[in-house]
C-alpha cells in the first residue's frame, strides 16, 4: 500500500472514528464511514498532495458527505423526531442531582442535525467558525448562533452549573 | 458596552473568532478587563468549553480498526460492467408496448401523485425548524429592533418595507397573515404601561401597492358597534406601503411619536 495513506491512517483514523461517531453515534457505521473514506483517500492520493490539516479537512469533508447521503437514503432519520419537543419542554433550566456525562451521545443524538453538526465539528474538530462556515456553506452567523444555542442546550442537559 | 451585551457577543464570537466581531472586539476587551464579573464570567464559560471538548472527544476507539481500514484498502475496486457486455436492445415492437404502459402509469402517477403531494402531511424541516429557533432565540438575548423583524420576513421569503416610526421596543410578535389570497406581515404591539391597566394593544398591517390597490381600503371603516376598535394608518404610510392599524384606545402615541387618527380624517 501506498506510503502517504499509511501515514493518513495513522494520523487521523482515531479522530475521524470520534467525528463519525457523534455523527451517527453507531460504532458499526463510524468504522464503515472511515473506512470509505480512506478508500477514497487512496483513490485520489496523487492529488491529495497538502499538508496534514488540509488532508484532514478533505478527510472531515468526505466523512460528513457519506453520512449525509447514508442519511438521505434513510430518510426517516431525517424526519421529525418527537422525544425532541420533550427535551423542549424542559428547556427550563432543570437542575439534576448528579451531572450525567456518560450519556452526551445521548444528548447529542436528540440535537436536530442542524445544530449538532456544527458543533461536534467545533468542538471536536476544533474548527474555527469560519472554517466550519465554509465546510457546511451557511453563513457564519448561522454558525455562531447555532453552536451558542446548542451549547446552552447541552449545558442544561448535562446539569452544568454556569453563572449566567 | 453593558454586561449584557458583552456576554451575548462573547457567546457568539468565543475563542479565536472574536476577531469576527470587528470594532466590538476592542470595547469587549476593555470590558472584559476592568469588569469583575464578566472576567469570572468568562473563566467559568471557557472551563465549560475545555469539559465539551473534551466529552466529545471521548470515544472509544475499537480495538484493531486500523488493521481493519489496512486490509480493506487492499482489496481491488470492482469493476463495473465488467465483461464490457454491452445489454441487448429489446426489440422495436416491445418498446412500443413499453412506452405505452410507460405513459399510462405515468399519467395515473402525475394525476394522482399531484393529488398526494399537495394533500399529504409533511415532515417538519430543520430549515422550519431553524428558522423558529433562531427567532425565538434572538427574542430572548436582546429586545426586538426594526432590522431582525425585517431580516426574518426576508427570510421567509416576503419582500416588505417596515414602518420606521414606530416603537419596536414595544414590539411583542410578528408574522404572516394572509389577506384575500396574499401573504401580509403582521407586526403586534403591546404596552403594558396604558392608562387603563390592561397593556393596550396595536395589529400594524404592512399592505404593499405591489400586493394591492391601496387606494380602494378607502375610506377606512369606522367602528363596530359595542366596540372600541379603530382602524387607522400610520402617519408615515406612503403611496407603495400602506400601514394599517388596529387598536382599541383613542391614542397610539405609545406606538409612534405622534399618532394621526386617520379613521377620522378620511371620513
Ligand atoms: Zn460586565
Amino acid at each position: 500500500m501506498a506510503q502517504l495513506v499509511e501515514e493518513w491512517i495513522d494520523l487521523h483514523a482515531d479522530f475521524l472514528f470520534r467525528l463519525a461517531y457523534r455523527f451517527c453515534s453507531n460504532a458499526a457505521d463510524a468504522e464503515d464511514l472511515v473506512q470509505e473514506a480512506f478508500l477514497k483517500a487512496k483513490e485520489n492520493e496523487d492529488r491529495l498532495s497538502n499538508g496534514p490539516d488540509e488532508i484532514r479537512a478533505w478527510l472531515v469533508r468526505v466523512i460528513r458527505n457519506s453520512w449525509l447521503l447514508k442519511l438521505r437514503k434513510d430518510k426517516r432519520k431525517r424526519d421529525w423526531d418527537p422525544t425532541w419537543v420533550d427535551e423542549l419542554a424542559q428547556l427550563s433550566p432543570i437542575q439534576r442531582d448528579q451531572p450525567d456525562f456518560s450519556d452526551i451521545q445521548n444528548h447529542l443524538d436528540k440535537m436536530p442535525w442542524a445544530f449538532r453538526e456544527p458543533l461536534v465539528l467545533h468542538y471536536l474538530a476544533e474548527m474555527g467558525y469560519r472554517e466550519i462556515a465554509k465546510q457546511l456553506d451557511i453563513p457564519m452567523g448561522t454558525v455562531m448562533s447555532r453552536i451558542a444555542r446548542g451549547r446552552s442546550w447541552l449545558r442544561t442537559q448535562l446539569g452544568i452549573n454556569g453563572s449566567d | 458596552m453593558d454586561c449584557e451585551l458583552f456576554k451575548y457577543l462573547w457567546r457568539l464570537g468565543r475563542g479565536e473568532n472574536h476577531r469576527e466581531l470587528g470594532e466590538s472586539l476592542i470595547s469587549m476587551r476593555t470590558h472584559e478587563a476592568t469588569c469583575q464579573s464578566c472576567g469570572a464570567w468568562v473563566a467559568s464559560e471557557l472551563s465549560v468549553d475545555g469539559f465539551l471538548s473534551r466529552e466529545i472527544a471521548r470515544v472509544n476507539i475499537p480495538s484493531g480498526m486500523g488493521d481493519r481500514i489496512r486490509k480493506r484498502l487492499e482489496f481491488k475496486p470492482i469493476i463495473e460492467n465488467p465483461g464490457g457486455v454491452i445489454p441487448s436492445r429489446p426489440s422495436l415492437s416491445k418498446s412500443r408496448l413499453r412506452v405505452g404502459i410507460l405513459a399510462a402509469s405515468l399519467m395515473l402517477l402525475v394525476s394522482g401523485g399531484a393529488f398526494y403531494a399537495l394533500t399529504r402531511p409533511i415532515p417538519v424541516t430543520d430549515d422550519s425548524w431553524n428558522l423558529f429557533w433562531d427567532d425565538c432565540f434572538a427574542w430572548e438575548v436582546s429586545p426586538p429592533d426594526r432590522d431582525r423583524v425585517a431580516n426574518w420576513f426576508s427570510s421567509m421569503g416576503i419582500r416588505t418595507e417596515l414602518p420606521q416610526d414606530v416603537n419596536y421596543q414595544h414590539l411583542v410578535s410578528h408574522g404572516i397573515v394572509v389577506w384575500d389570497g396574499r401573504q401580509v406581515p403582521q407586526l403586534v404591539f403591546a404596552n403594558p404601561d396604558s392608562n387603563g391597566g390592561r397593556p393596550a394593544i396595536a395589529k400594524v398591517l404592512v399592505l404593499s401597492s405591489k400586493q394591492f390597490r391601496l387606494e380602494s381600503l378607502f375610506p377606512l371603516p369606522g367602528g363596530q358597534e359595542g366596540s372600541r376598535t379603530r382602524v387607522d394608518f400610520l402617519p408615515e404610510s406612503n403611496e407603495k406601503s400602506l400601514y394599517l392599524v388596529s387598536h382599541a384606545g383613542e391614542k397610539i402615541d405609545w406606538l409612534i411619536g405622534s399618532a394621526v387618527s386617520a379613521s377620522s380624517d378620511s371620513r
